[in-house]
């Protein structure tokens, strides 16, 4: 009882937690439901059209893989084998999901995480450098940031590739653990998200400096690349925050793309392969990491805009703002 | 070994002609320099597909049996010109009409974990094959109707079959019946397919694996078993060779022209030319061999049971054209389901046996009572158009699309059927929902012709009938053909089955594949396998990379 918002906290968190569990639980149900429901035989999904197979292996394959129960338990099967954190076993790579997505997190992570990092260092410092009063450099910035976006990132790739790795030969076309390999696949990944980003800070940030406390702070003599960055910014960032939460959870879509073209190992080159092959399990296994991410990302995002904005800090008060 | 048909997505030839891998014009050496061959050096090969599953005892992707071909040897051994000949076992002999086969093992051999091969192995390996629990997708096949194998002697192995089965012999020199250390085989499918548990008696040992990315190898120091006919001795040239996967054809292609690789598979038909110009670069390039790229007709199909509609079909494509103007040369036309590359089967007689001849097709539909025209200028018979459907997984290939003009001129509507779904695909084939399917499948033996003809090869049953051929003369000679014991004899059954099919118009073979790998000149010796892979075995580089 010495803290009155303790109980409060309890409710909080355990409503953010009961909410993830939907959310995860929801994801595992539209991918169980979306790859059951499609027409045809898993069995010859497994084991491919052109395998010279039998009738009585192919009872074996769906023995083995429980597809001769009925969907119901296969569904009951799936939620209880989820629950335990055990995703089941790929179809086609015939090892344990969960150490399948295991040994691939760490190189998208790492993509996904510097990408996100450095879309938002680039984001923030275009939007500063091009927020003055001169107009131009915000005309060609926007102009920019419209070609990046519509850029398809596998050709964004393909040319930085050609430019960077074919001609000029400075960084290497696909290496493991080499440093020197990351900087064009973040680049590709990073440059979308920053594009955008650019555009929603710069309009926080203009809209900013005409509030009152831009002009008090500019009446207080500070130089205006201080009112920019140290004021204006902090409320440019709130909905670019939101924005990066959003395509850090997305970046897996990306990673796709990325991870293909410049034949690094990661989720995304998993995922595409699961996919084609109709390799349900690994399928499942991704939808179900992928919703986690975005819970947890949406969890540190929330995180973040307390950090940002201090009128948050207060229990209260955040109705005024 | 078959080409990258693995999953129905083979159907689209396209990929097919990707996924190959290397073809040589002239089916040897990749470059023949002055150098003299030295031993040392590594090089790094770039792949277009990365298997799912590493165990080709499991797998049915060619892709498994390429990248497994260096750490796996086999019984026997084919050599790029497809002739037979002993590699592990120094000898063999078949009894009972070809029931059984006598194998006389080299007592030399011994596997990367130290062990011995010895007939125990062998039985080990098939017995491994052949279990339930292995769920083998193509080995098993392979070995048909097998019944045991019986240890005679330490180096003494007789493997036993239901009845005469002489596909045998090819079958045992493929990767999927390649020897594996017997107690590696008790590592578990998971470790089996990780490609982390792969032990055999090749010229390299399985090096670090990084999925998504590449697989190294290294120098078996003590290898002394490779067969006469691989064009080297003793351990291997290199020190070590790294496979890279790199998916995307544009990076494949520059990392071979900007020197991070030393060679490169699957090159696009539109790079070639620019390859080939490229001072340092040299292009190898061989038609692989089984079914080329064909289009089978469904005989028992409303509009394809008229054998009089199929002929028309067969007779309104002109294919010379259309296989010069899509392929630029890295392709020809076919005569044949069969390759002109498959050892002791192709049939030379049935070229310029159908050709183009579309007055020929236009009175054949007419008879037919095709004889009505819509406004699109498609035929048509009581107000309804001619349109021959065929389920395509993916996107229909340029190829196909130029078929489907070409056809448009006759008045016959090809309707592509292209669909992301593979399990609809594939129900579509098992129900015999369709006209026509367009596939290839590579394989060092005429005996391919037996799962796309055999009356009992259906889709469902995992064969390739797609033309739902039943007819006991193809049947019998079929089996005649696994039972005869001399190639030629069986040559002559795989003619009549050829013959046969181009005559019925249940096929309209379509064009031979060439496989084409860009190489550095620098590097020696990477010859091309009879299924079009390049082999490591006798390849060097020169000093000084």
């Amino acid at each position: 009882m010495k803290h009155p918002h303790a109980s409060a906290v309890v409710r909080a968190v355990a409503a953010r937690a009961g909410a993830a569990v939907l959310v995860v639980w929801g994801a595992a149900t539209c991918a169980f439901l979306a790859l059951h429901l499609i027409p045809g035989d898993p069995v010859a999904a497994i084991v491919g059209s052109h395998a010279l197979v039998g009738a009585e292996q192919r009872e074996e394959i769906r023995h083995h893989y429980g597809l001769d129960r009925s969907p119901l338990i296969q569904y009951g099967a799936y939620l209880r084998r989820l629950a335990t954190g055990e995703l089941g076993d790929s179809y086609q790579v015939q090892q344990p999901v969960s150490s399948l997505l295991a040994g691939q997190i760490g190189p998208t992570a790492q993509l996904a995480l510097w990408s996100s990092l450095v879309a938002v260092v680039l984001a923030a410092t275009v939007t500063v450098l091009t927020s003055g009063r001169s107009r131009w450099p915000r005309r060609v910035s926007s102009a920019v940031e419209l070609l990046v976006v519509s850029t398809p990132s596998f050709w964004l790739g393909i040319m930085l590739l050609t430019v960077f790795s074919f001609r000029l030969e400075w960084l290497p076309v696909s290496d493991s653990g080499d440093a020197r390999s990351l900087v064009l696949p973040v680049i590709t990944l990073a440059l979308p998200i920053a594009a955008v980003l650019t555009q929603v800070m710069r309009e926080g940030l203009l809209g900013a400096l005409e509030q009152p406390f831009s002009l008090t702070a500019r009446s207080r003599g500070l130089a205006e690349h201080t009112v920019r960055s140290r004021h204006a910014l902090r409320h440019a960032a709130l909905p670019a925050l939101t924005l990066t939460g959003w395509s850090t959870g997305t970046l897996l879509g990306g990673a796709v793309v990325v991870e293909n073209v410049f034949a690094r190992p990661g989720l995304g080159r998993i995922t595409l392969q699961a996919v084609s092959d109709r390799d349900l399990p690994v399928v499942q296994g991704v939808v179900a990491l992928s919703a986690v991410v975005f819970v947890l990302v949406g969890a540190v995002v929330e995180l973040l805009y307390v950090v940002v904005d201090p009128r948050l800090r207060r229990g209260t008060g955040v109705a005024a703002a | 070994m078959h080409q990258p048909r693995l999953r129905r997505s083979a159907l689209l030839p396209v990929l097919l002609l990707a996924a190959v891998t290397a073809c040589s014009t002239d089916g040897g050496a990749s470059s023949a320099g002055p150098a003299k061959p030295r031993s040392g050096g590594s090089l790094t090969y770039a792949a277009q597909q990365e298997p799912d599953c590493w165990d080709p005892h499991t797998s049915a992707q060619d892709v498994t049996a390429f990248v497994q071909r260096p750490v796996f040897d086999s019984l026997v051994h084919q050599t790029p010109d497809g002739e037979l000949e002993p590699w592990l076992a120094k000898s063999w002999k078949t009894s009972e009409g070809g029931r059984t086969y006598t194998f006389e093992l080299r007592d030399d051999v011994t596997f990367h974990d130290g062990k011995r091969l010895d007939a125990a192995a062998v039985k080990a390996n098939f017995d491994h094959i052949t279990a339930k629990a292995t769920r083998s997708q193509y080995a098993a096949g392979l070995l048909g109707p097998y019944e045991g194998t019986t240890v005679k002697g330490k180096y003494e192995a007789e493997v036993r079959f239901s009845r005469p089965y002489a596909p045998f012999l090819q079958a045992a020199s493929t990767t999927y019946l390649g020897m594996a250390s017997p107690a590696s085989l008790k590592a578990g499918a998971d470790t089996l397919c990780a490609g982390t548990g792969s032990v055999g008696s090749g010229p390299f040992e399985a090096g670090a694996y990084t999925r998504g990315q590449q697989r190294g190898y290294t120098r078996n120091a003590a290898y002394a078993w490779a067969p006469k006919g691989a064009g080297h001795s003793g351990p291997a040239r290199l020190d070590a060779f790294t496979i890279r996967f790199l998916t995307e054809d544009a990076t494949r292609v520059g990392a071979l022209t900007s020197g991070q690789v030393d060679a490169a598979a699957a090159l696009p038909a539109n790079r070639i030319a620019a390859v080939r110009r490229d001072a340092r670069l040299d292009v190898v390039t061989k038609d692989v061999p089984g079914a080329v790229d064909t289009f089978y007709l469904n005989t028992k199909s409303p509009l394809f049971s008229d054998e009089r509609v199929r002929k028309a079909f067969q007779r309104s494509i002109d294919l010379d054209a259309l296989v010069k103007s899509v392929f630029q040369g890295t392709g020809t036309r076919a005569w044949s389901t069969l390759s002109p590359a498959t050892p002791h089967s192709y049939d030379p007689a049935l070229v310029n046996s159908w050709p183009y001849d579309r007055a020929l097709a236009g009175r054949l539909l007419d008879r037919a009572g095709w004889t009505g025209r819509d406004a699109e200028g498609y035929r048509t018979k009581n107000g309804e158009r001619l349109t021959v459907t065929a389920p395509v997984y993916g996107q229909a290939s340029v190829f196909s699309q130029a078929v489907q003009g070409d056809l448009k001129k006759a008045g016959i509507d090809l309707r592509l059927a292209a669909s992301t779904d593979a399990t609809a695909v594939s129900a579509q084939l098992d129900e015999g929902r369709y006209d026509v399917v367009e596939t290839s499948w590579a394989r060092g033996d005429g005996d391919i012709l037996s799962s796309f003809f055999l009356s009992t090869e259906s889709s469902e049953g995992g064969g390739h009938n797609f033309a739902r051929v039943t007819d006991p003369q193809v049947d019998a000679w079929l089996k005649k053909a696994q039972a005869a014991t001399s190639p030629d004899e069986r040559a002559a059954y795989y003619g009549k089955v050829q013959k046969w099919t181009t005559d019925h118009a249940a096929v309209v073979p379509a064009y031979v594949q060439k496989a084409a790998v860009g190489v550095n000149k620098k590097v020696h010796g990477l010859r091309l396998s009879l299924s079009a892979w390049p082999e490591f075995y006798a390849a060097w580089v020169e000093a000084g990379r």
